[in-house]
């Protein structure tokens, strides 16, 4: 089966007139009714509307070349993206029905930049409760494995985009929603500065953690497709009136110069990765060195304050948004779901107020860590995925996650691929940038990724 | 938002609160459980617990939160 181009490689192609969005469309039809039986991948299938957008794309790329190198690509959304007229559920049975009048802002941009819709993706539930076996739809597998986790809650996107099924798509990021998928999965995902992407339109989970942006096989796609989401829009109340960069003009411009911070206590003491996690930050740290970047240590709080700061103002914030259903619907919610979310309801107003004065000081920390740093580089998950029977409900709880630090603080975070555990499966680490200067972040990731193997595999059942 | 975490081998955390306390807390929620969801979630409790614990340390009462208030609503 052949493999899919990157979408900065097919917008080469399609612009050329050497693959048509039609013919890429098609292809990447027949890849999902031969793999997505096994990755679940897909909530709702649109291979009309895809055909579709695909001729439109075709039609206005004969006449008049494409309008940009999203024209013709094919992608999918998370599922509590809204999408006019399209089933939206969010993954859960409260929702199976759900048919949104609009369509959120980034999804209508990714349309006026000529993307062609191929479907709704599986999440976690309501972004939060999952793996489940108990909701009207199967949890999305890993396509290095499908016994194993894919991470979330932008499961299905990362599954999709691993196997090859699209190009490219969209996730929200909460607590590490885009990050972990990406790393397990062993693609590219960027959590970008709060404000930086319009969160109207897409399903809440946490207001003052959401933050929405893209997953793609490569570090230059995700530039491409954040490039379309970025910007100000009034109808979300904390979108930034920043002006976007040009998000691809310094991806080739190296490391050289930049300072990278290290804060090594968070994955080699306050949570643990195992060996080959630790050994492919190193050798990426290594081969920033090589490339001119600067790396020092640097030490921040306890990565469990940021954890502990997230989840208390994460989980109180979705009970206000769930408390309704909560009382009136409990058992209509998965398992997974209604255990943690019920947390919401249980923590007192002191509490919830203590843990927002210490998101005070804890960005007032992230900051003062960035005066003489560009990039901070991390763990992005403790190890390779483990096997999606064997996730705790209370994982997050149990032990600190490497990404909610950065939802709490708001600086954009991406997940990169370092390579493959024993297992086969892959391995990942975080870079973290300054607030809206994703642009040092993409530069830092694509350094890296273009001077490593790593983009050349893909999973065996997709034909790598 | 939940990311990976490895088979858990550590000895599990105990809540302080009791068990009667906690119900207590559970029906002032207005959480209708059955006694089996109320026991999981009671032993998920003790992390929460914890976590709002990390919060609790002296600090000025000039310490502020960290919520943004723009006085001016878009139209």
């Amino acid at each position: 089966m052949t493999p899919l181009p990157t979408i900065a490689e097919a917008a080469r192609l399609i612009a050329a007139k050497r693959i048509s969005p039609v013919e890429l469309t098609r292809h990447c039809l027949a890849r999902i009714e031969t793999l997505d039986g096994q990755l679940n991948s897909f909530i709702l299938l649109t291979p009309e509307r895809a055909l579709a957008d695909a001729k439109a794309a075709e039609a206005r790329i004969m006449q008049s070349g494409p309008k940009g190198p999203l024209d013709g690509i094919p992608i999918g959304h998370k599922d509590i993206y809204n999408t006019k007229g399209i089933r939206t559920t969010a993954h859960s049975r409260l929702l199976e029905h759900n048919v949104p009048a609009a369509d959120a802002t980034t999804v209508r941009l990714l349309a006026e930049a000529g993307t062609v819709l191929m479907g709704k993706l599986a999440t976690h539930e309501f972004a939060f409760g999952g793996p489940s076996f108990d909701l009207p739809w199967p949890p999305a597998r890993n396509p290095w494995n499908p016994e194993h986790f894919t991470a979330g809650s932008s499961s299905g996107t990362g599954a999709a985009v691993a196997a090859g099924l699209i190009l490219g798509g969209t996730g929200s990021d909460t607590g590490g929603s885009i990050r972990g998928p990406a790393a397990l999965c062993g693609i590219a995902g960027i959590k970008p500065t709060y404000g930086r992407v319009s969160r109207a339109g897409i399903i809440p989970l946490g207001f003052s953690l959401d933050h929405a942006g893209p997953l793609a096989w490569t570090v230059e796609d995700c530039a491409i497709l954040l490039q379309a989401m970025a910007g100000h829009d009034p109808a979300d109340p904390a979108s930034a009136d920043r002006p976007v960069p040009d998000f691809r003009a310094g991806l080739g411009e190296g490391v050289k110069g930049l300072r990278i911070g290290v804060p090594r206590h968070f994955h080699e003491t306050d949570h643990p990765v195992n060996e080959a996690t630790r050994r492919g930050i190193e050798t990426a740290l290594d081969t920033f060195t090589k490339l001119g970047a600067e790396v020092r240590e640097v030490a921040l709080s306890p990565l469990m304050d940021y954890q502990a700061c997230g989840f208390l103002i994460m989980v109180t914030e979705a009970y206000a948004l769930h408390e309704q259903w909560m009382k009136s619907s409990f058992n209509l919610y998965g398992e997974l779901l209604r255990d943690r979310m019920a947390m919401g309801a249980l923590i007192s107003a002191a509490d919830h107020m203590q843990a927002l004065r210490r998101r005070r000081e804890l960005c007032a920390e992230m900051a003062a860590a960035f005066d003489d740093l560009d990039l901070i580089v991390t763990a992005a998950q403790p190890s390779e995925a483990p096997r999606i029977d064997q996730v705790p409900k209370w994982a997050n709880l149990e032990k600190p996650s490497f990404t909610m630090a950065f939802n709490v603080t708001g600086n954009p975070a991406l997940s990169v691929c370092t390579g493959y555990g024993a297992g086969g499966l892959p391995l990942s680490m975080q870079i973290v940038g300054k607030p809206f200067d994703e642009a040092t972040v993409f530069r830092a990731g694509h350094a890296y990724e273009t001077a490593m193997p790593w983009r050349e595999r893909r999973p065996a059942l997709a034909g790598g | 938002m939940l990311t990976a975490t490895a088979p858990q081998v550590e000895k599990k955390m105990k809540p302080k609160i009791s068990e009667a306390d906690f119900e207590a807390l559970v029906r002032r929620s207005g959480l209708d459980l059955t006694a089996e969801q109320r026991a999981v979630i009671y032993q998920g409790y003790a992390y929460v617990e914890a976590m709002a614990e990390r919060m609790r340390r002296p600090r000025g009462r000039e310490a502020e939160p960290a919520t943004i208030f723009v006085p001016e609503m878009p139209k």
